[in-house]
């Protein structure tokens, strides 16, 4: 019920905007085919490519020069750099009331490519560990890198192709959100900092493209995620406005083996201009001794433009975590407003509501927040 | 999307007011505490916030005995009333602010009251798995609490993951550590 009353008010509201389609990963399908298309990564993500410059720069309230530094500093052809500044404050009710600010990402990126090979790498802030007893943490802990591979790319600076990469990074798996608190990246097997160690074949083209990862947990650090395995994403574009995937997972870590699989689907709406985009898995886990929970995750969000700069997403989430018993289910409904003030800035106004198991003594008390969120591009 | 409001309803629909789900550790820690706790930003292995840490069984174990955050064996009687799940149901002061009042976890999102009181069962069933956390002697600390509600810090020889018999137990001005030398007496 909770879904579908959100459902309905996602589309009330989006109809409600006009504009049109143009740049940031809610609009694959109305302007590009494919993550490719405006970043270097095949995963999406990060530095921008030629296109993703343009696109940053139409797409804005004051434009400026979209490179990176404004294109002050001449770079040669071979070498890329840029960067993710993000922090949000606002006021949050989990069900505590608190105000509320924190930063977010602090990330520099550099990529240097040679005739197909390239090197990426992402150094940046990290959280740093808790350590016993008041201590100070030392500088390498505070300070990291989250992604650090090399890659071959079969179209030379193409967008297109095969891609091989080896190294740190992020498994592709499912419609790969921005927002890390999204369900089916939080409860869906990609959380914030689920970078780890891996090797991916990568095919991408407009028609279809597909990501076959193994990965294995990161064995130098204390990480997030303590999986290994294997992950693979394939999609289809079926129409320039439509596409279709299909996603599996299988990892196992001391205790625990997981096998998510999954659908996800995005439909460019023409006449409405909006972008619905939607990811289903369902999850089976075998835990050490009795207790094997079968999961359901699922998202989906409507993005919708207007005006020359603003962007609003409308999401609808629903997590179960466990099928066979009730009052575990949560939905949660996302509203968020991006404005682009201009190629580099960016604020977001992030709303969410969630509730848990709904009809069900088992249940539990109603979540929200309300955040403003400040992200600044190099 | 419709077919996913149609499972989310289906999935209301065939689920059982009966919880029967197994009140283990194990089962505890990967279905509840990881997905709900260990984020990266909290309890996972990456950040351990507060030295607690939740994302696998044998670290919720370590952060259980070690931060008591269960009290073995005297919240099996009144699990309600251990740290935990008073931290989980009503909140307890903030440890990173002291002084800002009652912080109830997880800090992003509440935890299903079903998940709440199965914690509470494995408490009440005996705490099975998170009552001592054994050395390389297999010695582990047993802090419990004595006539006027001080701790009383023993040293315990560990069988299986639980608490077996008291080896030393502490004398006033010592405690029994889990960081260094765990299952032995140190100064306070």
């Amino acid at each position: 019920m909770t879904a579908g009353l959100a459902v309905a008010a996602a589309v009330a509201i989006l109809a409600l905007t006009g504009g049109r389609a143009a740049a940031y990963p809610q609009y694959q399908l109305s302007r590009d085919q494919t993550c490719t298309d405006c970043h270097l990564s095949p995963a999406g993500g990060g530095l921008l490519s030629e296109n993703g410059y343009s696109v940053a720069e139409s797409f804005s309230q004051f434009g400026t020069a979209p490179e990176f530094m404004y294109g002050k500093l001449a770079l040669p052809s071979w070498l890329a750099l840029g960067g993710d500044f993000r922090g949000a404050a606002g006021y949050i009710h989990t069900p505590d009331n608190a105000v509320t600010a924190f930063p977010m990402q602090a990330d520099v990126y550099v990529h240097a490519a040679y005739h197909g090979f390239s090197a990426q790498l992402t150094l940046g802030a990290r959280p740093a560990q808790w350590i016993q007893g008041n201590g100070t943490p030392g500088v390498l802990d505070r300070f990291w890198s989250r992604e650090h591979y090399v890659m071959w790319q079969q179209n030379d600076g193409g967008s297109d192709g095969l891609y091989v990469r080896v190294g740190r990074f992020m498994p592709v798996f499912g419609l790969r959100f921005v927002e890390h608190v999204d369900y089916t990246r939080r409860f869906g097997g990609t959380p914030l900092y689920g970078e780890t160690y891996g090797v991916a074949v990568e095919y991408v083209e407009p028609a279809w493209e597909a990501h076959l990862t193994g990965f294995i947990a990161d064995p130098l650090i204390d990480p997030v995620v303590h999986d290994s395995g294997v992950a693979g994403y394939a999609e289809v574009r079926l129409d320039p406005k439509l596409s279709v995937g299909g996603e599996a997972m299988v990892t196992t870590s001391d205790g625990l083996a997981r096998v998510r699989g999954g659908a996800t689907a995005k439909w460019q709406s023409e006449p409405a201009g909006v972008l619905i985009e939607a990811e289903l898995q369902v999850v089976h886990q075998q835990v050490n001794g009795p207790g094997a929970p079968n999961q359901i995750v699922g998202y989906v969000m409507g993005s919708r433009p207007f005006g020359s700069a603003f962007l609003l997403d409308v999401g609808v989430g629903h997590y179960d975590e466990d099928l066979a018993i009730q009052g575990l289910d949560r939905d949660g409904v996302d509203v968020n407003l991006h404005w682009f003030a201009t190629s580099h800035l960016e604020l977001v106004l992030q709303n969410r509501v969630e509730v848990i198991g709904v009809g069900s003594s088992n249940g539990g008390p109603t979540s929200g927040w309300t955040l403003l969120h400040a992200h600044y591009r190099l | 999307m419709k077919r996913l409001v149609l499972i989310a309803l289906w999935s209301g629909a065939c689920s059982s007011a009966t919880d029967d789900r197994p009140a283990t550790l194990d089962y505890i820690t990967e279905t509840i505490l990881a997905p709900s706790c260990a984020t990266a930003e909290c309890h996972s292995a990456f950040k351990q916030e507060v030295g607690d840490e939740f994302d696998t069984p044998a670290a919720a174990r370590r952060s259980i005995v070690a931060n008591t955050l269960v009290a073995y064996p005297d919240d099996m009687t009144v699990p309600s009333g251990s740290y935990l799940i008073q931290t989980l149901r009503v909140g307890e002061p903030s440890i990173l602010d002291p002084g800002s009042g009652l912080v109830r976890m997880p800090y992003d999102a509440a935890m299903p009251e079903a998940d709440i009181r199965l914690i509470e069962k494995w408490i009440a069933d005996g705490v099975e798995g998170a009552q001592c956390v054994p050395n390389a002697q297999d010695r582990g600390c047993l802090v419990t609490a004595g006539p006027q509600g001080e701790p009383i810090y023993q040293v315990v020889a560990c069988t299986a993951g639980n608490v077996g018999d008291v080896v030393e137990t502490c004398t006033g001005t010592q405690m029994c550590t889990f960081y260094t030398g765990n299952g032995q007496c140190v100064a306070q």
